[in-house]
């Protein structure tokens, strides 16, 4: 994680799409997908709040961030596998960074790594829901600040 | 009105297999497996040609233009209307409203008759596993007219609990909305007893037919029902045509839905005078080639006999319902005594969108999460499932593929 403290968000996101690019099989692709969902840190069950549940019929999401030093901090859940690879993927790419710097990119690795065509709609839609609150809360502490 | 008549012997499910063109198609380079006729149900080919020729030899707008392609179009669209009437046993064709689906026949009935009898202190009737269609529309009204929405419980088989329904039903109850078949559970409701004893006490019933009309032979007059409504598209027909159904009388009283087109007799700046069932409740261009295709779909269930159907589609449940039981860590969710059709299940610790997911890329189609029925999960304690739902289409071949893609499944998940 330090070194996604240094590097811009962009290049969080190519080397995301490289990672992704190693795996043909689509089977393999899912499941380094839950692989990085298995890795993500449990949130603590006092962050699985209502206030942090980002909405959605499929599976139960929450995000909690903080603030400290002037960059965001994300820890994040999922009670679906696949759903928790890709937030995992958000709160790398995020995490470390300046609200401002959050607010500013639209990460659009989804489609470019391909994992647009191997995942449901349901699920593309989801993670476009993760990152709109997450860009909410972003907007928050900016708001927040000024 | 049990789902299970005699025998399904004579059924042709290859012959009708034969005509769904969706049915040989691949999805991932696998035959496709379609278990999520809950949803929706694909469509035959009359249906399809139906449209078709529609489009090509009959469009015109109804009711109006002198010429022969508006006849046509009107027969088209009146004529789907009697076939309606016919497949439910209304009195008469101007019975049978054309609405967009279930979803819009209870808002429907929820802004007319609702409005106009429902006050503060009423309360309208519901139960735990009604669908969302049946129960926002009924919050909105109860909001607006500061009435009170009553549940009926549900035990954990996932059967109505019918001494409960005796208490909630008072004076104040107003109006009772049932789903006739829950789409979750898959659970049949004893929809005759429920109106018996809310007529007793001079209470109107609707029910929610979206899941039964294509398991189960419908006649309203028989079980007089008050309002019953259903989507055409889970009837094999297509998207954007339904019907709500009402008794005359009540739809009679009750003032119109929508303004505009079809729905007036004269109009000034002054005053409006509304025009004669159905017409009334249809402003505007009806969904004309909908409705024709509804009918196509209709003869295409009579040609099979809903009865037979009903009775295929019995044993096929029950033959998937003991393989599915062995294997290990599958949970069905919903095992009342009278269901039809639908498999809602967990297996194991596996989250259902995986088990969707995996069960996708093996050609196997089925729906999972809540099912636009959150409470009915909230009282049985699961955050959501994945659901089989069979068609008049379905085999038993289909159901030992389900078997395998779930133990598939389990061993991606055992690595």
């Amino acid at each position: 994680m330090s070194g996604a403290q240094t590097q811009s968000i962009a290049s969080t996101q190519d080397e995301i799409i490289d990672e992704l690019a190693l795996f043909e099989d689509w089977t393999e692709r899912y499941g380094f997908v839950i692989e990085l969902g298995q890795a993500l840190p449990a949130l603590p069950e006092e962050f699985k709040t209502d206030a942090n549940k980002v909405r959605g019929c499929q599976s139960q999401v929450w995000i909690h961030p903080t603030l400290a030093n002037g960059v965001v901090t994300l820890q994040a859940d999922s009670d679906a596998p696949t759903v928790r690879g890709l937030i995992a993927m958000l709160v790398r790419l995020y995490s470390g960074h300046t609200p401002e710097e959050i607010v500013a990119k639209n990460p659009d690795f989804i489609e470019r790594s391909g994992l647009a065509e191997n995942l449901s709609m349901v699920r593309v839609n989801g993670m476009r829901a993760a990152d709109k609150q997450i860009k909410k809360y972003a907007q928050g502490f900016i708001d927040a600040t000024a | 009105m049990a789902a299970a008549p005699q025998t399904a012997k004579g059924y042709d499910v290859q012959a009708v297999r034969a005509d769904f063109p969706i049915l040989h198609t691949q999805m991932h380079g696998k035959p496709l497996v379609y278990l999520d006729n809950a949803a929706t149900t694909q469509k035959p080919q009359s249906v399809i040609d139906t449209l078709l020729r529609y489009y090509t030899e009959e469009n015109a707008n109804i009711h109006r233009s002198p010429h022969l392609l508006a006849e046509k179009a009107t027969r088209a669209y009146e004529g789907a209307r009697v076939k309606v009437k016919e497949f439910i046993h209304a009195e008469d064709a101007h019975e049978i409203i054309f609405v967009r689906n279930a979803t819009e026949g209870v808002n429907l009935v929820a802004s007319t008759y609702g409005r106009k009898n429902i006050g503060p202190g009423d309360e309208i009737l519901i139960s735990t596993m009604e669908h969302h269609c049946n129960i926002v529309p009924w919050q909105m009204l109860c909001e607006e007219k500061g009435a009170k929405l009553k549940v009926i419980p549900i035990n954990d088989a996932g059967e109505l609990l019918m001494d409960e329904f005796d208490k909630l039903l008072t004076e104040r109850t107003k109006i009772v909305a049932v789903v006739h078949m829950s789409n979750v559970l898959g659970t049949i409701n004893p929809i005759e007893e429920i109106i018996t004893k809310a007529h007793a006490q001079g209470v109107p019933v609707l029910i929610d037919a979206a899941q039964s009309a294509y398991h189960i032979p419908l006649d309203v007059q028989a079980l007089d029902a008050d309002f019953l409504v259903f989507s055409g598209h889970k009837l094999y027909g297509p998207t954007g045509i339904g019907v709500l159904y009402g008794k005359t009388a009540l739809l009679e009283a009750m003032p119109p839905y929508q303004g505009g087109g079809d729905m007036i007799a004269t109009v000034t700046f002054e005053h409006t005078e509304y025009n004669d069932l159905p017409y009334k409740f249809e402003a505007g261009t009806p969904h004309i080639a909908g409705a024709a295709g509804l009918g196509a779909a209709i003869d295409y269930i009579q040609s099979l006999g809903v009865a037979n159907i009903a009775a295929y589609e019995h044993e096929l449940m029950e033959y998937g319902t003991q393989a599915l039981s062995e294997i290990e860590g599958f949970r069905m969710i919903g095992t009342a005594r009278n269901k039809a059709s639908v498999y809602s299940f967990t297996l194991g610790d596996i989250h259902p969108l995986e088990i969707g997911t995996l069960l996708d890329r093996q050609g196997i189609a089925i729906r999972t999460g809540q099912h636009c029925a959150h409470p009915v999960l909230q009282r049985l304690g699961v955050p959501s499932t994945a659901r089989a739902s069979l068609g008049l289409y379905n085999t038993r071949e289909e159901i030992d593929a389900l078997v395998v893609g779930l133990r598939k499944v389990q061993e991606f998940f055992a690595k």
